[in-house]
């Protein structure tokens, strides 16, 4: 993609902007903030960055049971015997593992869907790591699938299309609350949270 | 100098992340029609524009002119279409409309008309039960959308020599775009069967508005026979197949 700097920039500075460029989320501004700082600084943090993105390309593979990003096959959490084996958590993306972990509230196994179906954008549930999810409920002992896809329009088809697949397994579906974010003002809700919060409601 | 900030109504008919936090939206409005706008910071969960900018909701937008796009500052939704959006049937045949009108239209091209069909279509997928209405729905969509976009097909004259076209008529061309007498089948090559009660359809569909539509009782074989016409009168005019497709497919099995 050119952007416009290789005019005025040396070769392997301008290669270096376009190859940020091509990352989420940054712009040609920013791409070439940063080629500029890695230009100016030692050469040790440019061999650190490297080896850093090389050595994460080369070891980290994705966990056969549970598609979790992982060094080891199987991951860490796959491995631990101390988790219930009868919660199975679907997510979108391996990040939503990390979010999941944070709350401490959670002890069962995951599944990474690696995305969620939009058919927009021609994804389909043949793209998605769901024939994998359902060989894994024909063996192991799962008594909960608990579904936690981004409460937006594609997570609520993804979820409607699993528990469309799942239910007829005789496997409990659960799908995660939906309400209102801590710190939020009531009055900014939308009516579909709003409604639905209002319908799992809780005694206190 | 123009107003900073304006107000639209507008359905939203697509969106793609970008940036840390931020989602471009493809929306349809009736004065100024397709248009692509900015949603900052709408994917944090603390955005209190989020819920008010879901994908297939009709809002009133307020919008702030931008340099490149302009940027959403406020959103009042008028319908969430919620059962819509909890049934994976109507969503996919929801996917299917927005994507169809997003390919069939250019960007900054008024239709108001077009705006109001979508509209009423979404309304229409929100509020009927069954899959066999919501085909109709759907056929009526698909023939309204040729035909405010230009590409209105002939059902009741000849595509060929445009003499009125009687109940003889049983070819369907989609290169000619429509129907073709018995004059002329001969002239035109690639043409589809059409039996009489689907020509019938078409031609009550095309002619009717969206009541009338729904007061119909259609057998899915016919929704069907007239949804294969649709799809490749589209598909002449698109030069490509919808990635929708494939998943309402999918889903009717």
């Amino acid at each position: 993609m050119a952007i416009g700097y290789e005019h005025v920039t040396a070769e392997p500075v301008a290669r270096l902007i376009d190859e940020f460029n091509r990352l989420p989320g940054i712009g040609p501004k920013s791409a070439s903030r940063l080629a500029f700082y890695l230009l100016r600084a030692k050469p040790e943090q440019a061999q650190r960055l490297a080896a850093a993105i090389i050595e994460m390309k080369e070891k980290t593979v994705l966990c056969s049971r549970c598609f979790n990003i992982t060094v080891e096959d199987p991951c860490v959490i796959c491995r631990n015997p101390g988790r219930q084996v009868q919660q199975l958590c679907v997510v979108e993306e391996p990040l939503d593992v990390v979010a999941l972990e944070r709350t401490g509230e959670y002890k069962g196994l995951y599944h990474v869907l690696h995305g969620a179906i939009s058919p927009v954008e021609g994804i389909n549930p043949e793209d998605l790591k769901i024939r994998e999810l359902m060989d894994r409920l024909k063996v192991e002992p799962v008594e909960e699938v608990i579904i936690s896809t981004n409460p937006n329009l594609e997570g609520d088809a993804t979820a409607a299309y699993l528990a469309r697949e799942i239910i007829p397994l005789g496997v409990r579906v659960t799908r995660l609350a939906r309400g209102l974010p801590m710190g939020s003002d009531l009055e900014y809700a939308d009516e579909v949270t709003l409604g639905r919060a209002l319908q799992g409601r809780r005694d206190m | 100098m123009r107003d900073r900030l304006y107000s639209t109504p507008a359905l939203i008919i697509r969106r793609s992340d970008v940036g840390e936090a931020d989602r471009l939206l493809t929306i349809y409005t009736p004065q100024l029609g397709k248009l692509t706008v900015a949603a900052r910071g709408v994917r944090k969960t603390s955005s209190k524009l989020a819920g008010h900018l879901e994908l297939f909701v009709h809002t009133q937008l307020q919008l702030a002119r931008g340099r490149s796009l302009d940027v959403v500052t406020e959103s009042r939704v008028s319908d969430h279409f919620a059962t819509l959006r909890s049934d994976l049937d109507r969503i996919s045949v929801a996917y299917y409309v927005a994507e169809l009108l997003d390919k069939m239209t250019p960007e900054q091209s008024d239709n108001s008309a077009l705006f109001r069909l979508t509209r009423d279509v979404l309304a229409a997928i929100d509020r009927e039960s069954t899959t066999a209405r919501r085909d109709v729905v759907l056929r009526f969509f698909e023939l309204h959308l040729l035909s405010l976009s230009g590409y209105r097909p002939h059902f009741f004259h000849c595509a060929v020599c445009e003499r009125e076209l009687d109940q003889s008529a049983d070819r369907f061309s989609p290169a000619a775009g429509g129907v073709v007498c018995a004059n002329c089948v001969a002239r035109v090559t690639g043409t589809l069967p059409l039996s009489l009660s689907a020509f019938k359809l078409l031609r009550y569909l095309l002619r009717g508005g969206i009541d009338d539509a729904l007061a119909l009782n259609v057998s899915p074989e016919l929704a069907q026979e007239a949804g294969f016409i649709l799809r490749v009168a589209l598909k002449q005019v698109l030069e490509r197949e919808l990635k929708s497709v494939e998943f309402l497919n999918l889903l009717r099995g």
